[in-house]
């Protein structure tokens, strides 16, 4: 999504633009909602707090931190939007798009190593 | 072939190689969720997750993160500072390994008054222990258990005790960090009641309400100890288990019952 949305202002096209940089911004955010379900279905229900034990400091120390970083993100491609209307955007070639992607790559990044140490090896080794 | 110029490397390569990577990384992802519940991979899950999240690690540095495409010189400073925190984080776990384990001396004074334990009978209900119970708990119980360390096991792999005896069961909590109880259950029934004992909730000590439990201790901190008294059930085999969050896969026992 990030990638079309850059791959679109580099060659001009605003329009696309929109649209992609849009749906990554909904995305991020969805993914931000999935995460306040499931930090409330932890602590609610299953009695799962940062001060539970080791596994709930260090879940809710990893995931917590990177929902900020996405946070972050998203407010950056949400303004990347507004700024899109007033066409500095397509002038300077992309740079500030490719420095969001930038960003937001490397925050997804992050989250292939947070979801396979905590997700799958931090579950399964119990 | 249609490619976007940018600034200080080369060009970036179509949307459809985007679309492309993409796809495979759904791909790796959609494998590694599979393979999570796979009995007969058990052992080799841990490196396949590791080999796996590298290449989508890989994947998005080079293409979506252009690495691939841009001068070396940020490749360099991407991978070096990579294998700095990996340096960092692997001397930090050495220290862990190296230093010796110290448990937290306060605690232990504090659980000689606390053996007014929940004390269940055989017909599984809870009733909290009055002082007939607190009298009948010798000092010296019948059974003694505990975890390995700050590991998630038990030190007994099995019990034995003859059926109908008056039996005092007393957890010493060695580990420095984690929370255990000891629930005995029916036979192959402590996955499902450690399971059960999630949606219990911390406040009734993770044990879940069920009539295939036959005794329990309360949720014992480390550094301290609980008893639990009980009437040995008819003869046979029997489960014990620590329903604590995430320790009942590995922390369990067999619990014999000669006639």
């Amino acid at each position: 999504m990030m990638v079309m949305a850059y791959s679109n202002i580099a060659k001009g096209n605003v329009k696309n633009f929109r649209i992609w940089i849009l749906c990554t911004a909904i995305l991020g955010a969805t993914f931000l909602g999935f995460q306040i379900f499931e930090f409330r279905d932890f602590a609610v229900h299953s009695g799962l707090t940062p001060r539970t034990n080791l596994f709930g400091s260090s879940f809710f120390t990893l995931t917590g931190f990177h929902g900020a970083h996405v946070t972050v993100g998203v407010i950056w491609l949400v303004s990347l939007f507004g700024y899109s209307f007033k066409g500095d955007l397509t002038r300077e070639g992309g740079l500030s798009v490719d420095l969001a992607a930038l960003y937001w790559h490397f925050v997804d990044i992050v989250w292939i190593v947070i979801f396979t140490v905590i997700y799958l090896i931090g579950v399964s080794a119990g | 072939m249609e490619t976007s110029p940018h600034i200080g490397g080369g060009a970036h390569p179509t949307p459809k190689t985007y679309v492309i990577i993409a796809a495979l990384l759904a791909i790796i992802t959609a494998i590694e969720v599979y393979i999570f519940y796979i009995e007969a991979l058990k052992d080799v899950l841990i490196p396949l997750f590791i080999v796996l999240s590298m290449v989508k690690f890989a994947m998005v540095a080079m293409f979506y993160m252009h690495l691939k495409f841009d001068e070396r010189l940020f490749s360099v400073f991407f991978v070096g500072g990579l294998l700095l925190a990996t340096a960092v984080i692997l001397a930090l776990m050495t220290l862990f390994a190296l230093l010796p384990d110290r448990p937290s001396s306060g605690t232990a004074a504090e659980s000689q008054s606390g053996h007014g334990e929940t004390v269940v009978d055989t017909h599984g209900e809870t009733t909290p222990s009055d002082t007939a119970h607190t009298d009948a708990s010798p000092d010296v119980p019948t059974l003694e258990i505990g975890p390995v360390a700050d590991s998630l096991m038990f030190n007994s792999e099995t019990l034995t005790v003859s059926s109908g005896a008056e039996v005092v069961l007393r957890f010493t909590n060695s580990a420095t960090t984690q929370q255990h109880n000891w629930v005995l259950v029916q036979d192959g029934a402590k996955d499902e009641i450690a399971m059960a004992g999630l949606t219990a909730g911390a406040a009734n000590d993770w044990v879940p309400e069920d009539t295939r439990i036959i005794a329990q201790t309360r949720l014992i901190a480390p550094g301290e100890s609980g008893d639990v008294s009980f009437t040995a059930p008819s003869a046979g085999t029997y489960q014990f288990v620590c329903t604590f969050p995430g320790h009942g896969a590995t922390m369990f026992g067999s619990f014999q019952v000669n006639p």
